[in-house]
């Protein structure tokens, strides 16, 4: 070095007056890298949320009486926007961590793994969690209306709606077209299902037999397992059917399992 | 020998806040290095690779406390020196090419030795070869053969460097050496 030497880099430095950066600026600043990978992580884990909740009241339960296969159903119930929101911010979440202090020394399938871990773990707790958080909210709300077009089809043996008056064999709801349907429990009694609540949303399967009359052959809350059931589990369907059911709603049933779907 | 010498990169860093003295020692010890190591990397004219080296100090004198100890000292200097060429280098909407001079030869038979080319073969047509084979690779494997054969850096502190995992680092290390033996194979 002839014109660089220690000396010069000196005088440099105290004629600009530099000086180091207090550590607490600096402990700050570390800090502030944290942020984009907190707040991706936190995206990530609301995906995790709703992708639970979606897949938990998917309909597995009665996927027959409302899907021609296997493969459409799985097309319609898999949460793809929120496994694909999921999968955006994990990336996010590698490149957020990698500005960090010690980030780079991590391998991309460590920080990727630990990222999804950590968002699972946070996202079944907003699952598990009291449904007053706004997120669960919002999902719940995505998830019911899809619901809601998917049910609302009497002429497949569909029906969807409000209970508005309840009776032993009987319970009268109103759809989501505003329609009164009276539908009649031939094999079920209304008392043996405590969630038929005036109310309440309820689901039935059945069949039209006159016009605004439905024959309910099998019944179910709108929510299987309660708003954050275990998941993903396949419930006990048989908790809604009758202990005895009768030939017809055998048939009606049988029918119905083999009905071709319309697509709203 | 004063009893600054004797302290250890890592010592004279934590007292540097206190005291330039222990700064300028740090300074003395890698100036040098750094001016070597900028030029062979950048073919930047000397005023520039002083200036990068300059602000290269400037810059680890302000960040003096943030100096991470699971670190040795050269390679953080090291660093941030190569971070100094890349703005410059963005500055200069260029790319960092490997400038290897006549004082490199004795590093050729490293690279031989290493990538297993017979070493009667490595005479002075084929060492220039080398140069020109090494400015076609990709700048991130031009880097690695330089901290690698050049600075005579270990995976550990070329990853600190570089920032990037150890296994990248044997990764990208492992394809520059097989490119380099394709091509000067060829070249025999």
């Amino acid at each position: 070095m002839n014109t660089l030497t220690p000396q010069s880099i000196l005088d440099k430095i105290k004629k600009e007056e530099i000086k180091p950066k207090a550590k607490w600026r600096l402990a700050f600043e570390h800090t502030l890298l944290w942020i984009p990978g907190v707040v991706v992580t936190t995206i990530g884990a609301i995906a995790v949320a709703g992708t639970l909740y979606s897949l938990s009241h998917s309909g597995w339960e009665y996927r027959e009486f409302t899907h021609d296969s296997l493969f459409t159903f799985i097309i319609d119930a898999f949460p793809l926007l929120w496994l694909l929101s999921f999968v955006l911010f994990s990336s996010l979440i590698v490149q957020a961590l990698r500005t960090t202090h010690a980030g780079y020394k991590l391998s991309l399938k460590r920080i990727l793994f630990g990222s999804i871990i950590v968002s699972i773990i946070i996202g079944w707790g907003i699952y598990i969690a009291d449904d007053t958080y706004k997120a669960d909210s919002f999902i719940r709300f995505s998830v019911h209306e899809r619901e809601k077009v998917l049910w609302d089809m009497p002429s497949e043996g569909r029906l969807v709606g409000i209970v508005e008056a309840v009776e032993p064999s009987y319970v009268t709801m109103r759809d989501e077209e505003g329609e009164l349907w009276n539908v009649t429990m031939p094999s079920l009694s209304t008392t043996t299902f405590p969630f038929i609540v005036i109310g309440d949303p309820i689901r039935v399967i059945g069949t039209t037999t006159e016009e605004n009359t439905f024959t309910a052959c099998l019944v179910f809350p709108w929510e299987i397992g309660g708003v954050h059931p275990p998941l993903p589990v396949l419930k006990n369907i048989k908790k809604y059917s009758p202990i005895k059911m009768t030939p017809d709603c055998k048939v009606i049933l049988e029918t119905l399992k083999h009905f071709p779907r319309e697509r709203k | 020998m004063s009893t600054i010498s004797l302290l250890t990169d890592e010592e004279l860093a934590g007292l540097s806040v206190s005291d330039t003295t222990y700064f300028g020692e740090l300074i003395r010890r890698y100036g040098t290095i750094l001016m070597r190591y900028t030029m062979r990397r950048s073919h930047a004219s000397k005023e520039d690779a002083e200036d990068i080296v300059q602000n290269s100090f400037i810059k680890m004198y302000r960040n003096i406390n943030d100096f991470d100890t699971s670190l040795s000292f050269s390679s953080w200097a090291y660093r941030i020196c190569h971070n100094e060429m890349i703005d410059w280098y963005r500055k200069k909407k260029s790319r960092p090419q490997l400038y290897i001079s006549h004082t490199d030869e004795n590093i050729f038979d490293s690279i031989a030795s290493d990538i297993n080319i017979e070493k009667d073969i490595l005479d002075r047509e084929i060492k220039k070869e080398i140069e020109t084979i090494v400015q076609t690779l990709d700048p991130k494997y031009q880097e690695i053969i330089s901290l690698r054969f050049f600075e005579d850096k270990n995976y550990e502190e070329i990853a600190d460097i570089l920032e990037i995992p150890a296994g990248t680092v044997a990764i990208r290390l492992s394809r520059a050496k097989k490119l380099l033996k394709e091509k000067l194979e060829h070249f025999s």
